[in-house]
């Protein structure tokens, strides 16, 4: 740990071949500032908790169990013990009439009716009722474009 | 400092590291300072990397495994900031290799604690020319006085490299060193012959 130079022989090296020198009394000011530094570090330091990976990953698991239960008791449903609006709908939707008369009735629930039906359903209703209905309103508006047609034509 | 290893366990020791530190503050400071200044240039860019410096050391010192001595532990740790702080300032500026021995003399003259005469500046000026590499084991070997071991695990490069690498670097400089001493004494005559 002895080094040949000592502090004032690096001082003068410094100077006398690189012309480089330093402001008055900056190693002493800048002694106590890394010392305030180093005491603010002490004061602020936490418990590092984060370096056990293994508490933080159970702390991690039992906070959002705890959410998870207290927030959202709805969030693992059992076939048993289902909460009333999602029993009540899937009931509802047991019933695949009902479901196409949700569809008849009101179309903005299309959507949320398709989430518990069968893909093969949802095709078949689609065929069956979607394009049709796109089919007759293709066809009135090709009607209505004959009847301008002829109007113009007589007009002239 | 009494026997390395006590003073790294006073260091380690919760009730006794503060004085420890203060300790090795004093041993250290200017050696680390002047270390870094070498390679960083201005008095303020030293300053923050100082800091900077001492800070990983007291962060780092329940990690130190006394794989090397501490002297190099804390020539390392102040090199290796230096560097970082280097890049990043290239990183900044955008900086090619051609600009970095402009950027030195630049630095230098920039600082208002470059207090050099023309001899000195001269010898800087030969230091900017140098590869950056070649410039730091000369500086180490130089101005900080360690030994070729301790660069070695410093720098990761093989002893015998350095050693060639530092013995051209004297060589070079001081054949450019004599001509500028002879180009200032011819300057000197000829301005003392036209007074």
């Amino acid at each position: 740990m002895n080094s040949k130079k000592n502090n004032i022989d690096l001082d003068k090296t410094h100077k006398n071949d690189l012309g480089l020198g330093v402001p008055e009394n900056y190693f002493s000011t800048s002694k106590n500032e890394l010392l305030s530094k180093i005491a603010s570090e002490n004061r602020t330091k936490v418990i590092p908790i984060y370096q056990n990976k293994f508490i933080w990953f159970v702390a991690a698991g039992i906070a959002l169990l705890v959410a998870l239960t207290v927030f959202k008791q709805d969030m693992f449903p059992s076939i048993d013990k289902n909460p009333s609006i999602v029993s009540d709908t899937v009931n509802k939707f047991q019933n695949l009439e009902l479901v196409y008369d949700l569809f008849n009735t009101d179309k903005q629930d299309i959507t949320v009716a398709s989430l518990f039906m069968n893909d093969s359903e949802i095709s078949n209703y689609v065929a069956n009722n979607i394009i049709e209905e796109l089919l007759i309103d293709e066809e009135i508006d090709s009607f209505i474009l004959e009847d301008i047609l002829n109007e113009e034509l007589n007009m002239n | 400092m009494k026997s390395e290893t006590d003073f790294i366990n006073r260091l380690l020791n919760e009730k006794k590291k503060d004085k420890a530190f203060k300790e090795l503050l004093d041993f250290y400071q200017k050696r680390l300072y002047w270390h870094i200044r070498k390679l960083v240039i201005t008095h303020e860019n030293a300053n923050d990397v100082l800091q900077n410096t001492f800070l990983r050391v007291y962060k780092s010192l329940p990690k130190f495994k006394q794989q090397s001595s501490l002297h190099t532990w804390m020539f390392k740790i102040a090199y290796n900031e230096s560097i970082r702080f280097l890049n990043n300032e290239k990183k900044k500026k955008n900086e090619s290799l051609d600009d970095i021995s402009k950027t030195y003399l630049n630095n230098l003259t920039s600082d208002s604690f470059f207090e050099g005469d023309e001899v000195q500046f001269k010898l800087q000026q030969i230091l900017a020319e140098l590869p950056e590499k070649h410039r730091h084991i000369f500086q180490m070997k130089y101005f900080d006085d360690l030994k070729f071991k301790e660069m070695e695990a410093i720098l990761e490069i093989k002893e015998g490299t350095l050693k060639t690498s530092y013995y051209a670097t004297v060589k070079h400089i001081k054949e450019n060193m004599l001509n500028i001493e002879l180009f200032s004494k011819k300057k000197v005559q000829l301005l003392t012959t036209n007074t």
